[in-house]
């Protein structure tokens, strides 16, 4: 059993699993108090010692299901000796022929599913099996799936004629001997039918991409499976920021001594002052209004902005968000209805925004100013997030002023490098002047360094 | 000394005799953390009996239940050990007058502060020192179950402490020395995940995540806490509660919340929920107004399925 875990947890190694020797050790002590046999506790056991993080307790099942389930080899063990060594024969007969795929399955049949798993997991898909079959043929790996399949139904008959012709084993025994060959190789078919490649968006990075992380790369840049990974991080990093905001707030309330309270907490050390109190200095905290253009260009940082910022939303008296492509519209409403990812999908899709129209900034801070007259005061910031990509059309800076005027400051973040800044389309140069400060928030990093800036 | 539990049936077991109607994942892994002697974190949205797995195992096993709640600043004076100040200061007061039969006959300085240095361990004994939950629970002369609830509202710096006592069950006074238990306590830690615990952390807990139970269990729960309630409305009020846990809406009402609306409506003495009855006691099940809105909006899909 313990060689049996440490297979397992190599494989979930493998699959992307932080297990630590210590947690394997933790697994293995608990097997002595649990039984194997009894699945879901077993299951529970394992599940309770080896995964640490919520978010990995489904992948965990899938990952158990396909090592103890769908591998299935105990009733090989309760077979006598004879069973087992014309099972053994079979598969040793398997091997004899020289492929590496009949190699594979003649492992499994013995009860070694990792190999197998191996050739169908999505890391390292079909590695030698793919040079043995189609070495030279020029075959899709959909058409090596294929033909291994192909092979493995073919074994089904010569599985049943093997059984069949074991003489010197009784019949019911050879009958059994068939069908627990045959359940294999149809199990082992089951396994590579289910594993299909899975899509990611853009599965190929380029060359120069190789040595990404995701924290320097554009917003513009990442993958459709890197977006959720980014959204997790800004969860973290909001995480993070409470945390060094409490420690903040912890360092500073040791300000001014508080003369009262420390003379009455004398009182009972006999007006020894054993515990200095100190005042507790109020916090100020801000209103942000933000706004963001949602044009495709800038769609994604606006969310994750977005998200960072209600995230944090403890630390400000109020957030009001904006959405604009022409025409600006208010979508706070949306937070308060639902929660934080619902309420982002909710305030892109229903919004008659004009997806896919060309951007106007001046439209935008007009219509802003004209709907919403009141929102901004002197304690408020102003965050604008957009590429500054007028298409052509005349700035009107004035709009932006008499925002900025209103505000306490007025911070644009612009997802664009800032080389791409000045392009003749863009109307950064003619904002720029009016805000307090144009930052570049194109990569997951620099977002979390304006949000520090921000809150701290 | 050792529990008397032989087997994860044996936790259910007991855990029923306190109502509270335990998955085998639960029972499992509370039997294996007594069994191995390891802290359990438990995860889950607030509401779903965390806290009270803790409490009914301590009432089940007659143990002292230990409980520490954990809030922001909480730091080692509150929840570790804290020396009597005030007390000390008093015996100082009391003494001064016998100062002098110590070091009266002293021939100088040296030897005065020789003497009082005899007896400075007096004034850090025992005597003065005001044990804290963590404490009490190590110096505990028979198993105690110890609770440590909502751990993540605690600074990260407080689990630095949490640390040392877990995964040596000691603790350092410097004055004193290391405390080591006397009987290793039962140790749940609750969390409602406000922050990420550190790895060094759950590294040494076995996980448990407690989720909103299945429509079966659910019906366990309030026909065990409310046997008088109809069949009927018990299946009505689960459903229900199935149906706006599917909403999109801030607050999902948990178990507590469950059973908070039955006791309601056995109050009420309602033999059906009617859209009438659900808008009266609303508040129990829903805690914003804009959920109390979609829940109203969704009644008759809420209450519709009665078989």
């Amino acid at each position: 059993m313990i060689s049996m875990m440490l297979r397992f947890t190599n494989y979930l190694r493998y699959e992307g699993f932080s297990v630590s020797t210590s947690t394997l050790n933790n697994a293995i002590a608990a097997l002595e108090w649990v039984n194997p046999v009894k699945r879901e506790q077993f299951y529970c056991a394992m599940e309770a010692c080896l995964v640490q993080n919520i978010e990995e307790r489904e992948k965990f099942a899938r990952y158990f299901k396909r090592f103890f389930e769908d591998k299935t080899p105990l009733e090989f063990e309760h077979e006598d000796t004879t069973f087992r060594m014309q099972a053994g024969e079979f598969a040793d007969q398997l091997r004899q022929d020289g492929n590496y795929v009949l190699k594979i399955i003649a492992d499994y049949l013995e009860g070694d599913v990792l190999k197998l798993m191996e050739n169908i997991g999505d890391k390292v898909p079909f590695r030698q099996v793919e040079i043995d079959i189609a070495s030279g043929s020029g075959m899709s790996k959909d058409k090596v799936r294929k033909e291994i399949i192909k092979r493995i139904n073919l074994l089904v008959d010569t599985a049943e004629d093997f059984a069949a012709t074991s003489f010197h084993m009784p019949k019911e025994q050879r009958e059994t001997l068939s069908e627990f060959l045959v359940d294999r190789l149809r199990e082992a078919a089951t396994l590579m039918k289910q594993e299909p490649i899975k899509s990611h968006g853009r599965q190929k990075l380029l060359p120069w991409e190789k040595q990404r992380t995701i924290s320097t790369i554009s917003f513009d840049k990442l993958t459709l499976d890197e977006h959720e990974k980014v959204k997790g991080e800004v969860e973290k990093i909001a995480k993070k920021l409470k945390d060094a905001l409490s420690r903040q707030r912890k360092r500073s309330s040791k300000g001014h001594i508080d003369i009262k309270n420390t003379i009455r907490s004398s009182m009972k050390y006999g007006g020894v002052p054993f515990n200095v109190r100190m005042k507790t200095p109020k916090r100020k905290k801000g209103k942000i209004i933000a706004i963001c253009d949602i044009s495709m260009s800038v769609a994604f940082a606006a969310q994750f902005m977005l998200l960072l910022l209600y995230r944090l939303q403890n630390r400000f008296s109020k957030i009001r968000s904006f959405v604009f492509i022409r025409n600006t519209y208010e979508i706070s409403h949306f937070f308060n209805k639902h929660p934080l990812d619902v309420a982002l999908q909710k305030a892109v899709q229903t919004h008659n925004i004009g997806m896919g129209q060309l951007t106007n900034y001046a439209s935008a801070f007009k219509s802003f100013l004209d709907n919403y007259p009141n929102v901004i005061n002197k304690d408020t910031t102003l965050l604008i997030m957009g590429d500054g990509l007028n298409n052509h059309n005349n700035p009107k800076a004035e709009y932006l002023k008499q925002m900025a005027e209103k505000a306490a400051r007025t911070i644009w973040l612009n997802p664009e490098e800032k080389q791409y800044w000045y392009s003749p389309s863009s109307a950064i140069l003619d904002y720029e002047p009016i805000c307090t400060q144009m930052v570049e928030c194109a990569t997951i990093d620099q977002l979390s360094d304006f949000a520090k800036n921000l809150i701290l | 000394m050792e529990l008397n539990i032989n087997s994860v049936e044996d936790v259910t077991a007991l855990l029923e005799g306190q109502g509270y109607i335990s998955s085998t994942e639960i029972s499992t892994i509370v039997y294996l953390a007594i069994k191995m002697k390891r802290p359990i974190l438990v995860e889950g949205p607030a509401g779903v009996g965390k806290t009270e797995l803790a409490k009914c195992l301590a009432r089940s096993l007659d143990l002292e239940l230990i409980q520490l709640q954990c809030y922001e600043g909480l730091d080692e004076t509150k929840a570790i050990y804290e020396w009597e100040y005030a007390k000390q200061l008093l015996y100082t007061q009391i003494l001064k007058e016998k100062i002098n039969d110590v070091v009266g006959d002293a021939k100088d300085l040296d030897e005065s502060i020789e003497r009082l240095m005899k007896l400075e361990d007096a004034f850090f004994s025992d005597h003065f020192l005001l044990p804290r939950p963590l404490l009490k629970a190590i110096r505990c002369d028979k198993i105690p179950v110890l609770l440590i609830d909502e751990v993540d509202k605690s600074d990260p710096e407080f689990e630095a402490y949490l640390l040392e006592i877990l995964s040596t069950n000691e603790i350092t006074i410097p004055e004193l020395g290391t405390q080591k238990a006397k009987e290793i306590p039962v140790v749940f830690l609750t969390s409602n995940n406000v922050r990420d615990l550190s790895d060094a952390l759950k590294r040494r807990c076995l996980s448990l995540y407690v989720d909103f139970p299945s429509p079966e269990l659910e019906t366990k729960i309030v026909e065990s806490k409310f046997p008088e309630l109809s069949q009927k409305l018990v299946k009505q009020l689960v459903n229900a509660i199935h149906e706006i846990r599917k909403l999109e809406i801030k607050k999902l009402p948990s178990i507590s919340e469950t059973l908070d609306w039955a006791s309601a409506l056995l109050t009420l003495q309602v033999d059906e929920i009617t859209p009438e009855d659900l808008k009266k006691t609303l508040g129990i099940i829903a805690k914003y107004k804009t959920d109390m809105d979609q829940v109203l909006e969704a009644a008759d899909k809420i209450l519709g399925d009665v078989a």
